[in-house]
């Protein structure tokens, strides 16, 4: 390889965009893998669903989640997810105090999917422990609340360096990444919104497995 | 200058600075570990009275406090916690967290610098082989006679189980850690890493996984292989949560390696790099990362669903409670097959990229070995159920399975042809790097035979959960995988350490871990074939000769390591002080001075030829740009007695 040194002063500058393209791929890279992780939750799901294992996976006279509160939960954070866009369409159009008023009722809203979610998960009327169901519902559950935490850390972060005026119209790529980062966690909220739609096994025999 | 851009330059001089977060190091981390650790097992057994001293819930929550410490102690959450505040780091931060004029101190903190991470990588890879290979020798030391008694069964399987995991760790960073961090960027013509601070936080998330991982020992043991296979994982001791959540911290610590090293690779090429300029080895290593991205969570998932099992008593794996043994074999085989190659591509592809300096020649086929990395890639995601033939898990898919699983041969035998015809009529200067090429052919013809044998479902019927299957996957991991990650120590120690290797120490070592090995495993194949099950402490007289083989090659690979460790260590210290370019290689890392500029580049180059171009001419350049790397450079002294090679 044959490479050489440009005139020029040796002055170690980067590009912002550049900046920005780098860490939008880093972003979307993560959620990738995030994805990954939960596609394997939704898997375990179905998978356990379908097989019914010495039907175990919704025993006779169990109870299950009503399905309108995860469906509720996933419509707060698909909210929030808008919230924050329209912030960051206000940066982008040089109007910070948009952003902040955006981001700050998305994290709003995150607080409150929050608070919904831990009531959730203290109130189902199952156990962990009492069928695959029960387990599979928990991990579902755990796995939004995770995401949703560390959505409230991000989102507070941008509201936090809006305030200190830290974006501006030409420099909001952090502001940017932080939205696909928004935009999945919606997406995977209402994902597993969905999943745990379909409670009732399609293998109904009995001592099947 | 725009607005729109960072500027670095002009940033004031370092005043030294002050602050508790500069004064974290190892040692704050461990103390915050071992505190926060205490805390968790103090809250998770004496306030909250979650089960007894050792219980699954006490154990897993004092290695999650444990894991926690130790990343607050090393000061992982600054960055995030300064970015949350609005508290941008100044130049003088960004040089400190880099380890500028930090000496020794630097490989102990938090440093940003990827080749701090790079040696640190390197010094923990090797203290994981360390620990492994001694596990290996009182294995095969057990095994030396049929009833030896050396270790008992419990002991003996926990070993086992503990030393499988470790060898895999251990494998999994030899190369991308090391070399991938290292050589990469500056091979690319960057300054750094894409994310140097998730640079740090990956190596840190390794070294706060091994003590995890190493606590097994106090806590039963992993009596299950390193595969962890429900429903024996639901019943085992403690020593089980330390395998969940070793295996949760490494995958988090992969997950962030892999886009690290994808990211870099795919944006801060230099200028010129076009995809067909770009070493061969940046392809095996973000091959290898980017098959790690999607696989380790599911492998995390699998690992987080078990340890709910065993901690909550969830059903995720019992078929009691609905759930399914299957279900584990599935998600851990999604990732356990494309781990194989997460291993195999970056060494085999880093000893593909020595190969053209030692013959003089160009990468023959290089769009084939291109097209090759990226088949492997696609179908190392398409075979895990051949890992399951014999579980009976849907048997109908047995064929497909093998039909995939035969099909990936294709692409890693073009690999082969690669290399072999980089080789082919060159006159070849045989230094150590090229021995590693040569036992790497071997040894990996070897391991990707049996691994056909293997993928055929009446064989695997025959030979499943046998020795032979432990000499195949050694044949492939080690003999392919290790040999590699060795050849590439030899090819770039020089501009690592700044020091030639101890070529005599090399050459000895190298003979006894090659003969050593092939001693080992060709005795595991032969009482394979005969019938002997893998993971037993005892086992009948009819395997007594091939045991009492294998073990003594085994000690021949122990004493050809620790040779190899004298070598690195020794020259490391007192070695012949390198030259910047010893082999005369074209790839951009060779361009950069011994030691190394913090940021290896003062201006960042611009690539305007193929990096195998040896023995073609100069293109012309303009009197304006200076060259780096001029064609055909005379080698330096320190390697002038070695034998002459040709500049076709």
């Amino acid at each position: 390889m044959t490479a050489v040194i440009p005139a020029g002063p040796a002055r170690h500058v980067e590009d912002l965009d550049a900046v920005g393209r780098r860490w939008r791929l880093g972003v979307v890279l993560f959620i990738f893998a995030d994805a990954a992780f939960v596609a394997s939750l939704v898997f375990t799901y179905f998978y356990l669903r379908g097989l019914n294992t010495d039907s175990g996976w919704f025993p006779d006279g169990a109870a299950s989640t009503p399905i309108w509160i995860g469906w509720t939960i996933a419509a707060g954070t698909v909210l929030s997810a808008a919230a924050y866009r329209w912030g960051h369409s206000g940066i982008r159009a040089g109007k910070e105090e948009r952003l902040v008023l955006g981001a700050g009722l998305a994290v709003l809203v995150v607080l409150v999917v929050v608070v919904g979610q831990l009531i959730q998960l203290a109130t189902f009327p199952f156990g962990v422990a009492d069928s695959s169901y029960g387990s599979t519902t928990y991990v579902l559950g755990a796995a939004n609340m995770f995401h949703l935490l560390i959505t409230l850390f991000v989102g507070l972060g941008i509201v936090n360096r809006g305030r200190l005026h830290k974006f501006s119209s030409t420099n909001n790529w952090q502001v940017q990444i932080i939205g696909l980062w928004w935009t999945w966690v919606a997406a995977a909220a209402v994902l597993s919104a969905f999943t745990t739609s379909f409670v009732a096994s399609p293998n109904l025999l009995v001592g099947n497995g | 200058m725009s607005e729109a851009m960072v500027e670095f330059a002009a940033a004031p001089p370092s005043t030294g600075g002050g602050g508790l977060l500069r004064r974290l190091n190892l040692l704050t981390a461990v103390a915050g570990g071992v505190l926060f650790a205490a805390i968790g097992w103090y809250i998770s057994h004496r306030i909250m009275q979650l089960g007894d001293f050792g219980s699954d819930r006490v154990v897993t929550i004092t290695l999650i406090c444990w894991a926690l410490g130790f990343m607050v102690g090393i000061g992982a959450f600054a960055g995030p916690l300064r970015w949350l505040l609005g508290r941008d780091q100044e130049h003088e931060d960004e040089m400190f967290l880099a380890g500028k004029d930090q000496g020794i101190g630097r490989y102990f903190r938090f440093t940003t610098d990827h080749k701090v991470v790079g040696i640190q990588y390197l010094v923990v890879t090797m203290v994981l082989f360390a620990v492994g290979g001694t596990l290996a020798m009182t294995i095969r030391t057990n095994l030396i006679t049929p009833n030896s008694g050396f270790l008992g069964p419990q002991t003996y399987n926990a070993v086992v189980g503990i030393h499988g995991l470790v060898m895999i760790i251990a494998t999994i960073v030899m190369v991308t850690g090391p070399f991938g961090n290292f050589i990469m960027p500056i091979m690319i013509g960057a300054r750094d890493m894409a994310f140097p601070r998730l640079n740090a936080l990956s190596l840190w998330l390794l070294v706060a996984a091994v003590p995890i991982l190493l606590s097994a020992a106090f806590l039963g043991g992993i009596p299950t292989g390193w595969t962890g296979y429900a429903p024996l994982a639901d019943q085992a001791p403690p020593g089980m949560d330390a395998y969940t959540m070793t295996i949760i911290v490494f995958a988090m610590s992969s997950a962030i390696a892999g886009v690290n090293i994808t990211t870099t690779a795919l944006t801060m090429r230099a200028r010129g790099m076009t995809w067909s300029r770009t070493p061969i080895f940046v392809y095996g290593v973000v091959a290898s990362v980017g098959l790690a991205i999607p696989a380790f969570p599911m492998f995390m998932s699998a690992e987080v669903l078990l340890g709910m099992d065993r901690s909550f008593g969830a059903q995720f794996y019992v078929a009691a409670g609905g759930g399914s043994p299957w279900l584990y074999t599935n998600l851990f085989w999604l990732m356990g097959h494309p781990e194989v190659y997460v291993i195999v591509l970056p060494a085999v592809i880093a000893l593909m990229e020595i190969t053209p300096v030692f013959t003089r020649k160009p990468l023959f086929g290089f769009n084939v070995a291109v097209l090759s990395i990226v088949g492997i890639v696609g179908l190392s995601v398409m075979v895990w159920a051949h890992h399951m033939f014999t579980t009976g898990w849907a048997p109908d898919l047995n064929g497909s399975f093998m039909l995939t699983t035969e099909l990936i041969s294709i692409p890693t035998g073009l690999l082969f042809l690669v290399i072999i015809g980089t080789i082919w009529r060159g006159r070849v200067w045989t230094t150590l790097p090229m021995m590693a090429v040569y036992a790497m052919l071997w040894n990996f013809i070897i391991g990707g035979v049996t691994g056909i044998y293997l993928s055929d479902v009446p064989a695997d019927y025959a030979l499943h959960g046998s020795m032979f299957v432990t000499a195949h996957f050694h044949y492939t991991l080690m003999g392919a995988g290790l040999t590699g990650a060795i050849g590439a120590l030899f090819y770039w120690f020089p501009k690592m350490t700044g020091r030639m290797i101890n070529k005599r120490a090399g050459l000895v070592s190298f003979w006894l871990v090659q003969i050593g090995f092939n001693v080992t495993f060709m005795g595991m194949f032969a009482v394979g074939l005969a019938g002997q099950p893998r993971r037993v402490v005892h086992y009948d007289h009819l395997f007594a000769v091939g045991n009492f083989v294998s073990t003594m090659g085994a000690y021949c690979i122990g004493v050809g390591m620790l040779i190899l460790l004298y070598a690195v260590v020794s020259s490391w210290r007192h070695g012949a002080v390198a030259p910047a370019n010893p082999w005369g290689a074209k790839t951009l890392e060779w361009a950069v001075p011994n030691p190394i500029p913090l940021e290896n580049f003062e201006v960042l180059p611009v690539v305007i030829s193929d990096p195998y171009g040896y023995g073609e001419g100069d293109p012309v350049l303009p009197p304006t740009q200076r060259e780096l790397v001029p064609v055909g450079a005379p080698r330096d002294p320190v390697a002038e007695d070695d034998t002459e090679t040709s500049q076709s």
